[in-house]
């Protein structure tokens, strides 16, 4: 389903890894918007990341963190407060 | 494994339904969240960033980012958790080539997976899925797997990689790419957690 797009692989790739140039960018931006295959594509790609992410060794973070966000999150809730 | 795809689908739709009540502002709804993916995210963070505060500022930003711009999340272009994972990826990546002490850059990358203390894995869906994708990591070549690591958890531009590995910058991309694809095809079916692609587009060329 892929096949004919070559090129889609390589900047499909390179924009799951948000490493393309600016003119890349453009280049992928215009084939996306044209192609569904390359979008279907990019789309199977971002899902491979997500898996991937998921072989890091297992890791918990400290209580600390979660009290970092809610007191982020009340911060932008009362703004007026900070 | 139609038992797995139907708890995979479900917990698709409960992020979904997490996802929604944070843009009605609901503060449990955040901590609901986090109680699914704070573990991945973290390990994610700490295996790119390699230092702890710096896995824990990423995944604090990553949650307050979610909180701040849920109503930007689009459910036609995939699931939470790849949006998480990308966001995450994209914060740590971006601590390690700012801080140029938080790893030297020419420094190994800690590319070795650990095993997880069963107290560390409490989620079952999380250790099948991790078992899974490292299974299908090992379906890759030695060239593959290095080049798609380095980028991946490393970090590195596609450049970096190239330079890193002493090969042409063609050959680098080339290496990453067939990796990407590789996996794709070995995780085939499992990937129905991801962004819609099939799922969601095969209606989008009309
Ligand atoms: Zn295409």
């Amino acid at each position: 389903m892929t096949r004919g797009h070559r090129h889609g692989g390589d900047l499909a790739a390179g924009a799951a890894l948000a490493d393309l140039t600016p003119r890349e960018l453009t280049r992928w931006a215009r084939r996306r918007a044209a192609c569904p295959a390359c979008r279907a594509l990019e789309a199977e790609l971002d899902g491979v990341l997500a898996e991937l992410a998921l072989a890091a060794s297992p890791r918990l973070p400290p209580p600390s963190v979660l009290d970092g966000i809610r007191a982020e999150i009340r911060a932008q809730a009362e703004p007026s407060r900070s | 494994m139609p038992g797995n795809d139907d708890a995979q689908a479900q917990r698709r739709a409960e992020d979904a339904a997490l996802l929604t009540r944070i843009v009605a502002r609901d503060e449990a709804a955040v901590e609901e969240l986090y109680a699914r993916y704070a573990g991945p995210l973290y390990s994610l963070a700490y295996q790119v960033t390699g230092a702890e505060r710096f896995a824990q500022d990423v995944v604090q930003e990553t949650f307050v980012a979610v909180w701040r711009d849920a109503v930007r999340f689009d459910p036609e272009r995939g699931a939470v958790g790849p949006w998480l994972f990308s966001l995450a990826r994209h914060k740590a990546i971006d601590l390690v080539r700012r801080e140029q002490n938080v790893r030297k850059r020419t420094a190994d990358v800690d590319l070795e997976f650990e095993q997880a203390d069963d107290d560390v894995d409490q989620e079952a869906w999380l250790r099948i899925r991790r078992e899974r994708v490292r299974a299908a990591i090992e379906e890759l070549t030695p060239l593959q797997r290095e080049a798609l690591e380095l980028a991946f958890f490393g970090g590195l531009t596609h450049v970096e990689v190239a330079e890193r590995l002493g090969i042409p910058l063609g050959t680098a991309k080339t290496r990453i790419r067939s990796a990407l694809l590789r996996l794709r095809d070995v995780l085939g079916d499992s990937l129905s957690d991801a962004p819609g692609g099939a799922v969601l587009e095969p209606g989008a060329s009309a």
